[in-house]
């Protein structure tokens, strides 16, 4: 046998999961079936071909400094006049996560997220001024050191505060890593998944062996609602790898009802196309670019009466308004900020 | 229905994943196990494990331009396969030289390695990691299609858009190249190992 002969025998094979996802992704391209497009009219390109810098996640970084993920704004989306699926939406959206780079964290760094959060009557009043903020938070990669938030002061928005972020809800001393981290999201998140699929496949709640108090803290409606309320903690102010990311849209797309927006806008007031369910009289939406379905944020649209608010500043507290919210940078650093 | 056809040949399953697109799978369990490998092989399972995917969504989409003169799909595969890795040369790069430094290959499964194969193994392996970063791009195709892949010149010419005698003057370079980093063994010559 050849030496370059040899050097391939020893390959393994792929695991028979492996064999299994990507003939779930080759199956569900299969399946989304393309309907006529109508005759295309030349028009103006509305879209230059000029590379955007990715808000939502992708960055990986070195041990010393960072690199920022270009993306491209090219790809195969929903063309004008075509009605696309949300299984087709969601299916597109966890394969172009795939394709996103992996940050790799060591367990004493901290990742870094910048995010914007609007709020405000915008969707139902368009064009009245709305709220916004920008958010960073640092957190430890395996939770075994205080984060940091930092953003606009309460009392005094112009001025931005500092606060330490730790869990003060766990016991003092538990195993790292702590639940919550990154790296217990890394192990946990399968396991999560698998309880979300079960109960939308059966109806029933097992018993969870996580503690990620947020999905299953909310109160019991249809399965199908729960299953779609329950992993959008997971792509909020948060980093999950794209490899996680893509399982969670994966996951969505097999639950039923969900309705597609291909007119729809994320909290930086990008199109996108968004996919939502309704559920306690607010629908909840997930927003996507056009053409790369790259994820961009979500929103919360509020569909009952609307509290008589003119500014809109701050928050209101103890009323409801919609929300949106985008990721702008993820990124692994060393030390907190001074 | 797809009992009544017949899905013998690669070209009978893309001929008939057109107006049923699910029988494109019929391809993918023949030939998505070799694919991974050839793309662990190169860049390592972390990578062939979406890619491998991949390659097949891009042939499920690219299935109109198949020619159907092609009974066997494996070259056309391998084309998009090595498609997808030019993407990433730079990470093949990285993945060869980290084996041949470090001796540890990630797309070996070492539970199928006794002791002693291993560490005979590991000695040549470093040494062909480092040789095979060293080439430049096109004679890393040809000559892993050839020795991984299994093509023929003009398989592989026809998958690189390039010509038959491109093909052998780039596969004579990387041999030449090989032997020189490796005190004159042919990488492909199955007389000198066994």
């Amino acid at each position: 046998m050849s030496e370059l002969k040899r050097m391939y025998s020893e390959v393994a094979p792929p695991s028979p999961e492996i064999l299994a996802e990507g003939r779930s992704r080759l199956l569900a391209a299969a399946r989304e079936r393309p309907r006529p497009l109508p005759a295309r009219r030349a028009r103006p390109e509305r879209h230059g071909r000029l590379l955007a810098v990715t808000l939502t996640s992708a960055v990986a970084a070195a041990a010393a400094g960072t690199m920022v993920i270009v993306h491209g704004q090219g790809g195969d989306g929903p063309r004008q006049g075509r009605t696309v699926s949300a299984h087709e939406v969601l299916s597109r959206a966890a394969a172009a996560a795939r394709l996103e780079p992996e940050l790799k964290p060591r367990a004493n760094q901290y990742i870094y997220v910048r995010s914007q959060t609007s709020w405000g009557p915008g969707t139902i009043s368009p064009g009245q001024p709305k709220g916004q903020e920008q958010r960073q938070t640092w957190l430890s990669v395996d939770g075994s050191k205080p984060g940091l938030l930092r953003a606009p002061c309460w009392s005094q928005p112009s001025k931005t505060c500092d606060s330490p972020l730790t869990n003060q809800d766990g016991p003092k001393n538990q195993p790292l890593p702590v639940p919550g981290s990154y790296l217990w999201q890394q192990k946990e998140v399968p396991k999560l998944l698998k309880q979300w699929r079960s109960r939308l496949d059966h109806g029933s709640t097992p018993s969870p062996t996580g503690s990620m108090a947020a999905p299953s803290a909310r109160p019991s409606g249809s399965a199908a609602d729960e299953a779609w309320s329950a992993p959008h903690d997971l792509l909020g102010e948060n980093y999950l790898p794209p490899r996680l990311r893509a399982q969670v849209f994966d996951f969505l797309s097999d639950v039923p009802g969900a309705k597609v927006d291909e007119h729809a806008t994320d909290a930086l007031g990008r199109p996108g196309i968004a996919v939502s369910k309704i559920r306690y009289g607010t629908r909840e939406e997930l927003v996507f670019d056009r053409k790369t379905y790259r994820f961009l944020g979500s929103r919360s649209v509020h569909l009952g009466p609307k509290a008589k608010i003119t500014d809109w500043t701050r928050q209101p507290e103890g009323s409801n308004f919609d929300l949106m919210f985008s990721v702008l940078d993820v990124k692994v650093v060393s030390r907190l900020p001074t | 229905m797809t009992a009544e056809v017949d899905l013998d040949s690669d070209t009978a399953v893309i001929e008939h994943s057109r107006q049923t697109p699910e029988a494109f799978a019929v391809l993918y369990d023949r030939h998505a196990p070799a694919i991974y490998r050839y793309l662990s092989r190169r860049l390592g399972p972390d990578a062939a494990d979406d890619l491998m995917a991949e390659t097949f969504l891009l042939a499920f989409r690219q299935r109109d331009r198949y020619d159907p003169a092609r009974l066997d799909a494996r070259p056309w595969l391998y084309g998009i396969a090595t498609n997808l890795i030019r993407q990433h040369w730079r990470r093949e790069v990285r993945f060869l030289r980290a084996i041949a430094r470090l001796g540890i290959d990630p797309a070996v499964s070492p539970a199928d390695e006794d002791v002693t194969a291993r560490v005979a193994a590991q000695g040549s392996r470093r040494e062909l990691a480092a040789a095979l970063a060293r080439l430049n791009r096109g004679q890393r195709d040809v000559l892993l299609l050839t020795a991984w892949g299994e093509l023929s010149p003009a398989e592989i010419g026809a998958v690189l858009k390039v010509a038959t005698g491109t093909v052998h003057s780039r596969l004579n370079r990387a041999r030449k190249k090989m032997r020189e980093a490796l005190g004159g063994i042919d990488p492909l010559d199955n007389e000198r190992t066994s």
